[in-house]
Formats: structure tokens, sequence, C-alpha cells
């Protein structure tokens, strides 16, 4: 019997009905987008993981606290809380985002290569990589609208709205990472296969 | 790209987030127009790339934010 998943708000509902369990679903439902987001964006591993568990203590707290408004999606709300950790630690710095010489992130940081399929994993891993570097890449609003809209759910609107621009600037924005992309594939000769 | 087409709309038809009378009318001059049925397949191609580039965090910070949620719950919970 396939049991059925739970949406974001049911889980939610449970958690502030005094079901603590479902916390962990909803976390590690969410612990990649919301990582990858901010690792985007700060393009250091650490400095993300501190990121990380700082916006899941605030989800936490806040949570607990009654402040939740249930109103729009989970996911985009705890992927601003992130954005606002990541430009207040930038504001803390005095400075915007830079990229930094950091080791990349090792695939055998979250690849447990135990079974038959560990070249194929090996493979896709290293074709994810490639691709984080390519978004690495692109400039920061373009990073920016990237992120809000494949990991946080947000609409174009949304966006504009959040990040005080117009709606054909966020589309834009999209188009130029997009086309970035594809430029950034073919100037460096990338296969990537899947 | 016709004159009343941008690539603005065809982001929007990408994410899905146009109006139905503005759906036929993009997917129309992608099945017309072979210029702009290019643009929007390399378009695809990106966006199926970015769907790629997830990554965990690292399992010592997932487990740290559990147990703060653990050791934070409300006695009753526990």
């Amino acid at each position: 019997m396939c049991k059925e998943q739970k949406t974001d708000q049911q889980l939610v509902s449970s958690f502030l009905g005094g079901d603590e369990s479902t916390l962990q679903e909803l976390i590690l439902r969410h612990e990649r987008r919301v990582f990858t987001s901010i690792y985007l964006l700060v393009k250091d591993k650490d400095l993300a993981n501190d990121l990380f568990q700082e916006t899941f203590i605030k989800v936490i707290n806040t949570l607990r606290s009654g402040h939740y408004n249930e109103e729009g999606k989970f996911i985009s709300w705890v992927l601003r809380i992130a954005h606002n950790l990541v430009i207040d630690h930038f504001r803390s710095l005095k400075r915007m985002p830079m990229v930094y010489d950091t080791d990349e992130y090792s695939v055998f940081d979250t690849l447990p290569l135990t079974d038959s399929n560990a070249e194929d994993k090996l493979m896709d891993e290293q074709v994810k990589n490639q691709v984080r570097q390519l978004i690495e890449e692109l400039p920061y609003d373009q990073r920016e609208v990237v992120i809000m809209r494949h990991f946080a759910n947000m609409s174009f609107k949304e966006i504009a709205e959040c990040t005080h621009v117009s709606i054909n600037t966020s589309l834009g924005r999209m188009r130029y990472a997009l086309i970035n992309l594809r430029k950034l594939i073919k100037d460096k000769q990338l296969v990537l296969v899947s | 790209m016709n004159e009343t087409l941008t690539l603005n709309d065809l982001i929007l038809y990408l994410y899905n987030e146009t109006e139905l009378s503005q759906t036929v009318q993009i997917q129309q001059a992608i099945d017309n127009h072979e210029e702009v049925a290019e643009t929007f397949e390399s378009l695809v191609e990106a966006r199926s790339l970015v769907q790629q580039s997830l990554m965990h965090a690292s399992p010592v910070s997932v487990q740290s934010v559990l147990a703060y949620a653990s050791l934070t719950a409300p006695l009753q919970a526990r």
C-alpha cells in the first residue's frame, strides 16, 4: 500500500497542532533546496552549512512562537529567511558577494559509494558539480532569480516583489541567466551527460 | 520571434505562468516558427540543467538542526 505524501501545509498544521515528528519530515524534505540555494549565493560550503542551520533554527523558533503566516508556500517562506540571512551576512562584511577560492564540494561528502551503481552516481555527481560551477559564474542578480524560481517555487511576480524590481526585470534576469548558462556550456565545451 | 511575442513571454511559458489565451498563442508560435522553437528548446535545456544542481547539506548540519528541534520541543511532545 502506498502511503500518500502529506503536503507541506498539512505537515506544518500537524506540527502546530503538537505533532513534533512532522518537523523532521519538513526539514528532510527541503534540506537540499535550502542548502543549494544558500550555497549558490555564498559559494562557500562551510558558510552555507552555518547559514543552513541558522535558517532552520529561525524556522523552528518562528513556527513555535506562532508567528508563522500560513498564507503562501512553506518552502518560499523558508528560502526568504535563508535569503535574508545571506544578505545580513554580506552586510556584516560590508561588501557584496565575491567569488571565493574554496575546495570544491567533495562527492564523497554526500555520496555513499557502496552499491553497484557507484560509478554511475559518481558521473551524476560530476555533472552536478559542473552545473553548479556554471550557476556560480552567473551574476548575483541572475543567480538570485534562478534560485527563487527553481528552488523556492516562487512565481516571477513574487520574485519581483521580493527583490523590489518589476516583473519584466525578473523575467529578463532569468532569460539572461538561461542564455548565459547555455553560453558557458558552449564556451567551456562541457558535455553534460546525465 | 513574431511581433507580439517577446522572450519574456517565452520565459513565462517555460515556467507555466502564462494565462490560457497566452499559452495557446505561444504554443502556436513554437509550432509554426522554427526560430521560436529553437529558442524555446535552448531555454528548456538550460532550465533542466539548473535542476541538476541540487546538493545536500552536510549530515552534521542536518543532525544539528534536528537535535535543536528535539531539545527545544515542548515537554509534552518529547
